[in-house]
């Protein structure tokens, strides 16, 4: 029969072993942070048919793309809150041509979203643009481009816009 | 202490990107701003004993769009349809405001082969008020005044074409 001085001896190991489970466990990691968008915006051909008038005349300086050209989902997010900032890389482009996006509503789920109702010009910094908390589905976002004309001459542009999430 | 780390935040960050993109294909346009007649008649001198001369009209524009590949330019040149009446000449001078080419001056149009009368056309676009595009002065010359002869009108048909991009 054990006396009551040996019991810590005996559970003294056991915590050890409950412990050493737990740090040793297999963990099933969380699913990582993330964002994702669905859509593109392909602004279009532009030639003679896209002329404001007869010869002489110009194209119209200023498109604009659906109001949902872009949806923008935030998932697995876990901290309080997020912000998204957004920059372009030029494939090819032209020094006069103006990339702005804005958003258009707020999506789905239950988180929130906040800023980026007005037009601001995507350059190749990265700038604020969304902030929010927890998850957020389908926030649609529009698109508008400034300076087209002939002037640009022919070929196709192309931009590459990134939209970084980060949580706080 | 374990859970307490696992309690603890790190600020995470994804990414994702698309693109925006389009098209700008070749174009080649161009008109005048008014297309109709002009009528160039020998003027006899004020005083006797010297030659006749030509009237010139300068109130046409022509107007023109052109989108080119990188690095290339359009010409614009110019030719009749028939010969000047025997003892002239046809004159003709294009001139586009900054941006839009370059005048090749005065140039003597002819019936056998088009004349380049503006060169180094960039992709733009000449406007279409009332002023805009390049002037276009037609000059009738007399040439050998011994060779007059008195005539009705000669209609000759001026051809501009806006060349390809080369």
């Amino acid at each position: 029969m054990r006396r009551y001085r040996d019991i810590p001896r005996i559970i003294f190991p056991l915590i050890v072993i409950a412990l050493s489970a737990q740090i040793f466990a297999p963990r099933v990691p969380a699913a990582p942070l993330s964002l994702t968008e669905s859509g593109s915006w392909n602004a279009g051909s532009f030639g003679i048919a896209q002329l404001t008038g007869a010869a002489g005349t110009n194209f119209t300086a200023t498109q604009t793309s659906s109001a949902n050209a872009v949806l923008m989902t935030i998932a697995n997010t876990t901290l309080t809150g997020w912000n998204i900032t957004v920059r372009k890389v030029d494939t090819t482009w032209n020094a006069g041509l103006h990339a702005f996006v804005r958003r258009t509503g707020a999506g789905t789920g239950t988180g929130t979203v906040a800023g980026g109702l007005t037009y601001q010009e995507i350059t190749g910094t990265d700038l604020a643009f969304l902030s929010g908390t927890n998850n957020k589905a389908s926030i649609p976002l529009q698109f508008q481009l400034t300076g087209l004309s002939v002037t640009v001459g022919a070929g196709l542009f192309s931009t590459t816009v990134f939209y970084t999430l980060t949580e706080f | 202490m374990f859970l307490a780390v696992a309690g603890l935040g790190f600020a995470a960050s994804a990414q994702t990107t698309h693109i925006i993109n389009f098209q700008v294909v070749e174009v080649v346009a161009v008109a005048l701003s008014d297309a109709t007649a002009i009528t160039l008649q020998t003027v006899a001198p004020l005083v006797a004993g010297n030659p006749p001369t030509g009237q010139t009209n300068a109130t046409k524009y022509l107007r023109y769009t052109t989108v080119n590949a990188a690095g290339l330019n359009r010409t614009v040149n110019a030719q009749m349809s028939v010969a000047a009446p025997v003892g002239t000449r046809l004159d003709m001078t294009a001139a586009p405001v900054a941006g839009q080419g370059t005048t090749a001056g005065i140039k003597t149009l002819n019936n056998l082969t088009a004349t380049s009368v503006i060169t180094t056309i960039p992709s733009c676009f000449t406007g279409i008020l009332a002023t805009s595009g390049a002037l276009l002065t037609y000059s009738l010359v007399v040439v050998t005044p011994s060779l007059l002869v008195v005539s009705a009108a000669v209609p000759v048909t001026i051809t501009l074409t806006l060349t390809d991009a080369a």
